[in-house]
C-alpha cells in the first residue's frame, strides 16, 4: 500500500526538518520539491497518500499543484507562513492548515488526521459497496 | 325681507305682547351686559335674548356670571322656548339662534369660524318675527357683526340702541352700528333698559289713539321734508310713512302728531333723522343669490355677447343705497366678460338720494362679515382683504359711478341696457309706481332689461315690459311707445294746483260748517250776496240774486259776475272790484240803478275784501221797485238800436278775435310741441350733464392722484443716483436728474436746449447719433461708454420715450456708472479662478442633490474623474456608479442627511468603465435655499491614499511571512542540530553564532530599498566581522546585490567557512591570510575563499552538522561547493547560478 507523503517546501532546512519529522512518524517522504514546476512533473507519474505544501515557492504559488491533488482526492496540509487562510480554504474546503513555525508533532498530527479522514470515507465507501 | 312686507303693514299686535330685545355682544361684552342687567330692576316687562360671540368648544359660564348681578331670570337657551317677560336668554356655545312665532330655536352655523355672524342672523329673524315689537342692542365688541341686523330691525319698524362707544371696552361694533346713521339711542349700558322701557311704554299707549292723528299730518310732514331735504315722500306708501313717523315720535317722546310736525318745522336735524329713517332698506352682496344667478344667465350674458360693436353696456341701479348691489352686478359683468372672452365695457350708474350711503358705496370698503355673502370664487378674484375690513378690487370699483340722483325728482338717464330697480318700488304708492315705470321705459334702450325685486311687479304696464322670467322678475323693454309724463311726478309744477285744491276745499268747508239754520238764513233772509275771486269769477252766492243777475238756464263755462249782471249793475261791479282791490278795504257804490225785465231797482252795492283774497259783494235795495213806463220803453228802444249796432260791431270784433285766437292757438300748439321737444332734449342734456358731473368728479380725483404721482416723480428725479436725461424728438433736453449733472453739466435753465449744445464729459459724442436713431426707430440701444479721462465707465442705455398712445416722442438716456462694478467683477473673476484652481488641484468635485426631486447635479470634475456621464441625473441612476457593496451605506447616509439628521459623510468606491475603481470621500450639508432644501457637497478622490495603505498591507504580510519563515528555519536548524550534538552547551554556542550571523546578514537586507537585497561585499564583511583582526582579510569582486531569498544561504555558508577557519585556519591559531574573491562567468557567480597558511593544511574531520548545513544551503542556491587543498592553501569555491543575484545594470 502507498505510504508516501509529498513534501513541497522551498526552504531546504525547514524541508529537512519536516522530512525528518514525517519519517520519524513512519511515513515515506517524496521530495522535498522547491518549485511548482518540479511538483507538477512529479505528479504526472505519482499520486501520494497525502501532501504537505508550502504556499509560496521559487516560481510562484503552489496552487496549480494543489488543484491537481484536490482533483485526485489527495488530502492536503498547507504548511505556510501565509497570514490568511480565507482564500485557500474557500478554494480547498477539505484542506488542513498548519501555520509556520509549527511544532513537528502538530504537523505530523495534521497529516495523520487528514489521512484518517480520507480513509474513513473510503471505508465507508467500501462498507457501502460490501452491502 | 321684502317678501314679508305685507306682514309689516298688518295691524299692530295686542297689548299683551312682550317686547323682545336682541342683544349682540362680543369682546368686552360681559362687563356691559352686567351693568345693563344690574340696572334693569325686577320687572322691566321685556324679554332679553343675548347673542354673545362664544368659543364653540368651551362650555359657557355666561348665564351664571350674569345671574349674580341681576334680579331677572337668566337661562341658557336650549331651543324651543317661548319667550317670556323679565327673562334673559343666553345663546349656547357652538350654535346660532333664531326666533319664530315667539319661540327661540337653535341653528347650526353654515359659515366657517371667523365668517359667522350670529348677531346679524338673530337680529334679522327677530325683525321678521317681531317687527315693531323688536329692539336690538349692540354692545362692546370688535368687527361689525350686528350692523346688518340693525338695518333689518329698523326696516321692520323696530328700535335700535347702541352702547356709547366711549364706555365700551372695544368700540368696533358700536362704532360700526352708529356709522349706519340709523341708531335711535346711544347710551351707557346702565341706561339702556330704561330707554327701552320708556319707548315701549309710549308705544303701547299710542298704538290706538295716535295712529289716525299722525296720518292727518303726513301730507304736511311731506311738505316740510320737501323744503328741508329736497325730497318729496308724498308718493311713498302711506302705511310705511305713518309707521316710521310714529317710531320717530316714540323715540323723541312726542305724543301728538301736531307737536312732531312743529318740531320738524324748526329742527332741521330731526328732518334729517326722519329722512334717513324713511330710506332704511336692507341691502347686501348678492341678495337673493338664486335670482342673481338667473339674471346673470338671462340678462347679463346676452348683453355681453350682444355687445358686438363694443360701444359699452350701460347699467342703471337706482336706489343703490350703500352700493353692495352695484358691486354685485359689476362682478357678474366681469365674470361674464371673462367667460365669454369679451372685453369688459360695462358702465354702471348707481344712484341714490342718501349722500351718506353713497359715501359708503364710493369707498367700497365693507366689514369682513359681509365677505360671506360673496360667492367664494368671486371673493378671491374681486376683493382685497385688509385687517378688519375688505375693499373691492379697483378694476371693479372703476366700472361704477355713484351719484346723487332721485328717480322721482330728477330726469332719468337714457340709452340704458339694464335697469335693476330692486326693492325700491315697494316703498312707493300705486300712483308713484305708475309714474316711475314709464320713466324706466324711457331710460331703457329697446330690448333692454329691467330687474325688479321679488315682490314688485310692472302692474298694468305689462305691455311696456313683457316678462322674460316672471319668477325672477326679469323684464324686457318692448317697443310700445307710452305717453311719457312730460311733467315729472313730484316736480315743481305740481305745487300750484295742489295749493289751489286745498283752498277750494277750505272754502267749501266754510260753507258746509253753517248748519241748517244758517243755510236757511242764507237762502231766505240774507241780502243778495256774492263771493268772487280776484278776477270776478263767482265763487259762492247767497240770497235772492234774481233781481241783480241774469242766470242762464243752461250751465255756462264762465261764472263771471260782470257778464251775468243785469244792465246797470254790469258797469258798476268791475270798477268797484278794482277799487276794493286797490284800497284793500270796504267800498260802497250808492244809487245804482239796475234794470230788470220789468223795471228798475235802485240799490246800494258793497264790496268787502276777505282775508283769503276773495271779495264779498252785498246788494241792498235802497228804493222801491219802479215799473217801466211806456216812455221808458221807447227810450229804451232807442237805446236798444244803438246797443244793437254796438253789439253787431262786438260780434264782428268777436269773430275777428276768435280767428285771431285760433291762429294764436295753432301757433301755441306748435310752440307747445317745440317746447315738448325742447323738454325731452333738455332731459337728455340733464342726464348727460349728470353723467358729466360724475365723470368730472372722478377726473378731479384722478387729477389729485396724478399731482401726487407727479410730486413723487419730481422727488424721485431729484434724489435718484441714476443719471437720466429725457430728450424730446428734436433731441432737446426735456428733463434730467441731479445725478446726470455729473456727466452733463446741465443747469436748470438748460431745459429746452439741444443736447448737442451741452458739453459732455464722455469720451465720444456717439450718444447723439444713437439718441437720434432711437427717437426715429424706437429700438433701444445699450452700450458702454468711457469718460474723457478714461477712468470711469458707464453703461449707457437709450430708450424710446413713449407717450400714453405708444407714440414715440423722443428718447431717454440712462447712464449707470460701472467703474466700481467692473473692478468688483474683475476681482470676483480672479477670486473665482483661484477657487476653481484650488478645487481642481485638490481634486475636489462639487455636487448638489435635491431630496425633493431626487435629482443630483454634478460638476465637470466629477464627470471627468469618476467616468460618470449624466451631468444632471436621478440619484437612483447615479447610485449605480457606486461599488455594489457600498451602495446601501451611501443611500442610508444620503437619506439621513436629507432629513436633516446631520451632515453627509461617507467613504466609498465608484466604479465606471472609463475611470475604473476609485476610492472617494464625500461630504455634504443640507442648505435651506428659499424654502427649498438642497444637499450641497464635495467629493475628494482618495484612491492614492488607499493604494498606499494597500501596499503597506502587502509589505506587512510579506514581512510577516518572511519572519515566520526565518523562525521555521531556525526551528528546523535547532531540530536538525539536536540530532547531531551530544552536549547542549556546544549546540547552543554553535547555533547561537549561526543565528547571530543570520541576524547580521538580514540586518543588511532590511535597510535596502524596494525589492530587498544585500550587497555581496557587505554580506561577506558582516559575516566575518567577529573575526576581524585575526588575519589579513582581502575581499574583492564586482558590486553585486544578493536577492533576499538567498541571503540566509550565503550567510550560513560563509559562516561555516569562517567557523572552520577559526577552529583550524588563519582566522584562528594558524598564521596566514584570507582572500575572498567573487566573479561572474557564464551566468554563474563564483565565490572563492582562499586561506594561505604557513603550515600545511591538515586533514580536517568536518563536523556532521556544519556539513549538512552547508550542503543544504548550497542546494538551496542550486549551487555547487568544492573544497580543494594544495599544500599550504585551502580553497573553498561556491558556484551558483546568477539567478540568485541582482545584476547591477
Amino acid at each position: 500500500m502507498n505510504n508516501k507523503i509529498l513534501l513541497v517546501e522551498d526552504e531546504l532546512l525547514t524541508a529537512m526538518d519536516v522530512e525528518d519529522t514525517l519519517r520519524e512518524a513512519g511515513w515515506d517522504v517524496d521530495g522535498p520539491f522547491s518549485s511548482v514546476r518540479n511538483t507538477l512533473r512529479y505528479l504526472e507519474n505519482n499520486l501520494p497518500l497525502c501532501a504537505v505544501l508550502d504556499v509560496r515557492l521559487e516560481d510562484g504559488e503552489v496552487l496549480p499543484a494543489a488543484d491537481v491533488l484536490a482533483e485526485a482526492g489527495v488530502p492536503i496540509v498547507f504548511h505556510s507562513g501565509h497570514a490568511s487562510h480565507d482564500q485557500l480554504s474557500s478554494r480547498y474546503p477539505d484542506a488542513s492548515f498548519c501555520d509556520k513555525p509549527a511544532l513537528p508533532q502538530m504537523l505530523a498530527q495534521a497529516v495523520e488526521q487528514a489521512i484518517d479522514r480520507v480513509r474513513g470515507s473510503l471505508d465507508e465507501l467500501q462498507a457501502v459497496r460490501a452491502t | 325681507m321684502t317678501l314679508n312686507q305685507p306682514a309689516v303693514t298688518t295691524d299692530i299686535e295686542e297689548d299683551a305682547t312682550v317686547p323682545v330685545i336682541g342683544i349682540g355682544a362680543s369682546a368686552g361684552g360681559l362687563e356691559a351686559l352686567r351693568d345693563m342687567f344690574a340696572a334693569a330692576g325686577t320687572s322691566p316687562g321685556m324679554c332679553f335674548v343675548v347673542v354673545q360671540h362664544l368659543d364653540p368648544n368651551h362650555e359657557s359660564m355666561m348665564a351664571q356670571l350674569i345671574d349674580r348681578h341681576t334680579e331677572l331670570i337668566v337661562k341658557q337657551c336650549e331651543g324651543g322656548e317661548k319667550v317670556e317677560a323679565d327673562t334673559v336668554y343666553i345663546i349656547p356655545p357652538g350654535h346660532g339662534l333664531a326666533i319664530m312665532d315667539g319661540h327661540l330655536t337653535l341653528t347650526d352655523f353654515e359659515q366657517p369660524r371667523g365668517l359667522r355672524r350670529p348677531i346679524d342672523d338673530f337680529f334679522i329673524s327677530l325683525a321678521l318675527d317681531q317687527t315693531t315689537n323688536a329692539a336690538c342692542v349692540i354692545l362692546s365688541g370688535t368687527g361689525a357683526d350686528g350692523t346688518t341686523g340693525l338695518r333689518a330691525i329698523k326696516e321692520h319698524g323696530g328700535i335700535s340702541v347702541v352702547q356709547e362707544p366711549g364706555t365700551a371696552k372695544y368700540d368696533g361694533m358700536p362704532l360700526s352700528a352708529v356709522g349706519t346713521g340709523l341708531v335711535d339711542f346711544v347710551a351707557a349700558p346702565a341706561e339702556i333698559v330704561g330707554r327701552l322701557q320708556s319707548f315701549f311704554n309710549r308705544h303701547k299707549v299710542d298704538k290706538h289713539d295716535q295712529a289716525e292723528v299722525v296720518a292727518d299730518h303726513v301730507d304736511e310732514l311731506c311738505r316740510v321734508l320737501r323744503t328741508a331735504v329736497g325730497h318729496d315722500f308724498s308718493g311713498y306708501k302711506r302705511s310705511t310713512l305713518v309707521r316710521r313717523v310714529e317710531r320717530r315720535m316714540h323715540v323723541l317722546g312726542i305724543a301728538k302728531g301736531r307737536d312732531y310736525l312743529d318740531r320738524t318745522r324748526t329742527d332741521r336735524a330731526e328732518c334729517e333723522a326722519l329722512f334717513r329713517d324713511l330710506l332704511i332698506n336692507v341691502t347686501r352682496f348678492f341678495r337673493d343669490e338664486a335670482i342673481f344667478r338667473q339674471v346673470a344667465e338671462e340678462a347679463i350674458k346676452p348683453l355681453v355677447s350682444a355687445d358686438a360693436d363694443e360701444d359699452g353696456i350701460r347699467v342703471w341701479i337706482p336706489g343703490c343705497s350703500s352700493g353692495e348691489e352695484a358691486y354685485s352686478y359689476a362682478m357678474l359683468f366681469a365674470e361674464a366678460a371673462e367667460t365669454l372672452n369679451r372685453p369688459l365695457t360695462v358702465q354702471i350708474i348707481a344712484t341714490d338720494i342718501d349722500e351718506q350711503m353713497l359715501q359708503i358705496a364710493r369707498d367700497g370698503s365693507y366689514p369682513n362679515s359681509a365677505m360671506a355673502d360673496i360667492p367664494a370664487r368671486l371673493r378671491e378674484k374681486y376683493t382685497v382683504p385688509h385687517k378688519d375690513h375688505f375693499t373691492i378690487a379697483s378694476h371693479i370699483r372703476d366700472l361704477i359711478r355713484f351719484s346723487n340722483h332721485s328717480v322721482v325728482k330728477d330726469p332719468p338717464f337714457s340709452r340704458i341696457d339694464l335697469v335693476s330697480c330692486r326693492n325700491l318700488l315697494i316703498y312707493f304708492n300705486d300712483k308713484l309706481q305708475q309714474s316711475v315705470l314709464p320713466l324706466l321705459h324711457y331710460a331703457l334702450k329697446p330690448g333692454g332689461f329691467l330687474v325688479l325685486g321679488p315682490s314688485e311687479t310692472v302692474g298694468r304696464f305689462d305691455n311696456l315690459f313683457p316678462a322674460v322670467n316672471a319668477q325672477a322678475r326679469i323684464f324686457k323693454r318692448s317697443n310700445a311707445s307710452p305717453s311719457y309724463p312730460m311733467e315729472l311726478p313730484g316736480g315743481r309744477g305740481e305745487a300750484a294746483p295742489r295749493r289751489a285744491d286745498r283752498d277750494t276745499s277750505e272754502v267749501t268747508r266754510v260753507v258746509k260748517e253753517g248748519g241748517l239754520a244758517k243755510s236757511r238764513l242764507m237762502e231766505r233772509y240774507v241780502p243778495a250776496s256774492l263771493v268772487v275771486d280776484g278776477e270776478g269769477l263767482i265763487v259762492a252766492a247767497y240770497g235772492r240774486l234774481g233781481r241783480f243777475f241774469d242766470f242762464p238756464v243752461t250751465p255756462m263755462d264762465t261764472a263771471s259776475a260782470t257778464s251775468l249782471a243785469r244792465p246797470g249793475l254790469r258797469n258798476t261791479i268791475t270798477p268797484l272790484l278794482r277799487q276794493a282791490k286797490e284800497a284793500k278795504r270796504r267800498v260802497v257804490s250808492r244809487d245804482v240803478k239796475v234794470q230788470s225785465d220789468f223795471g228798475t231797482v235802485t240799490a246800494e252795492v258793497v264790496c268787502d275784501p276777505l282775508a283769503d283774497g276773495t271779495f264779498l259783494f252785498v246788494f241792498q235795495e235802497s228804493a222801491p221797485f219802479a215799473m217801466f213806463t211806456d216812455g221808458d220803453t221807447l227810450a229804451e228802444s232807442d237805446g236798444d238800436e244803438h246797443l244793437e249796432a254796438i253789439e253787431s260791431e262786438l260780434r264782428l270784433t268777436r269773430h275777428r278775435l276768435r280767428s285771431a285766437v285760433e291762429e294764436l292757438e295753432t301757433a301755441n300748439e306748435e310752440l307747445k310741441s317745440s317746447n315738448e321737444e325742447m323738454m325731452s332734449m333738455n332731459e337728455e342734456l340733464q342726464s348727460t350733464n349728470e353723467e358729466l358731473s360724475t365723470v368730472n368728479d372722478e377726473l378731479k380725483t384722478k387729477v389729485d392722484q396724478i399731482s401726487v404721482v407727479n410730486a413723487d416723480l419730481r422727488n424721485f428725479l431729484d434724489s435718484t443716483d441714476l443719471a437720466v436725461i429725457v430728450l424730446d424728438r428734436d433731441l432737446r433736453v426735456r428733463s434730467f436728474t441731479n445725478a446726470a449733472t455729473t456727466v452733463f453739466p446741465l443747469q436748470a435753465g438748460d431745459r429746452g436746449r439741444s443736447l448737442s449744445e451741452v458739453a459732455s464729459r464722455l469720451a465720444s459724442p456717439d450718444y447723439l447719433d444713437d439718441a437720434q436713431r432711437v427717437a426715429e426707430t424706437g429700438e433701444s440701444i445699450q452700450r458702454r461708454v468711457l469718460s474723457q479721462d478714461g477712468r470711469r465707465t458707464f453703461a449707457l442705455k437709450i430708450r424710446p420715450y413713449r407717450l400714453a398712445s405708444n407714440e414715440i416722442d423722443g428718447a431717454m438716456l440712462v447712464l449707470t456708472e460701472l467703474t466700481d462694478l467692473l473692478s468688483m467683477e474683475r476681482e470676483l473673476e480672479q477670486g473665482r479662478e483661484r477657487l476653481d484652481m484650488a478645487v481642481r488641484t485638490a481634486g475636489i468635485g462639487v455636487w448638489e442633490y435635491s431630496p425633493l426631486t431626487g435629482r443630483a447635479i454634478l460638476d465637470n470634475f466629477e464627470l471627468a474623474n469618476f467616468g460618470i456621464y449624466e451631468r444632471d441625473g436621478a440619484v437612483d441612476d447615479l447610485i449605480n456608479y457606486v461599488f455594489p457593496a457600498d451602495r446601501r451605506v451611501v443611500k442610508e447616509k444620503l437619506h439621513d442627511a436629507s432629513l436633516g439628521r446631520g451632515d453627509f459623510e461617507a467613504t466609498f468606491r465608484l466604479q465606471s468603465a472609463t475611470a475604473g475603481l476609485r476610492w472617494v470621500r464625500a461630504f455634504g450639508r443640507l442648505i435651506d435655499d428659499n424654502g427649498e432644501r438642497r444637499l450641497i457637497g464635495v467629493t475628494i478622490d482618495v484612491t492614492p491614499e488607499h493604494q498606499l495603505a494597500e501596499t503597506r498591507d502587502v509589505m506587512l504580510r510579506e514581512m510577516n511571512h518572511r519572519v515566520k519563515n526565518l523562525f521555521a528555519l531556525i526551528a528546523g536548524m535547532i531540530r536538525i542540530a539536536s540530532r547531531r550534538y551530544e552536549k547542549v552547551g556546544d549546540m547552543a554556542e554553535d547555533i547561537g553564532s549561526r543565528i547571530a550571523a543570520l541576524g547580521r546578514a538580514h540586518s543588511l537586507s532590511t535597510s535596502a530599498q524596494g525589492e530587498q537585497s544585500a550587497n555581496i561585499k557587505d554580506l561577506i564583511l558582516a559575516t566575518l566581522a567577529p573575526y576581524e583582526g585575526h588575519a589579513q582579510i582581502h575581499s574583492s569582486g564586482p558590486v553585486l546585490e544578493v536577492k533576499a531569498s538567498a541571503i540566509s544561504s550565503f550567510a550560513l555558508i560563509i559562516h561555516e567557512w569562517a567557523t572552520n577557519s577559526v577552529k583550524y585556519g588563519v582566522l584562528g591559531p594558524e598564521p596566514g591570510n584570507l582572500l575572498v574573491e567573487w566573479s561572474v562567468h557564464d551566468h554563474r557567480l563564483s565565490l572563492e575563499w582562499t586561506e594561505q597558511r604557513v603550515t600545511a593544511v591538515p586533514h580536517i574531520e568536518s563536523s556532521g552538522f556544519g556539513t549538512i548545513l552547508m550542503e543544504t544551503s548550497a542546494r538551496q542556491l542550486a549551487g555547487e561547493l568544492i573544497t580543494t587543498v594544495d599544500d599550504n592553501r585551502l580553497k573553498h569555491e561556491l558556484s551558483v547560478p546568477t539567478s540568485v543575484i541582482e545584476l547591477d545594470e
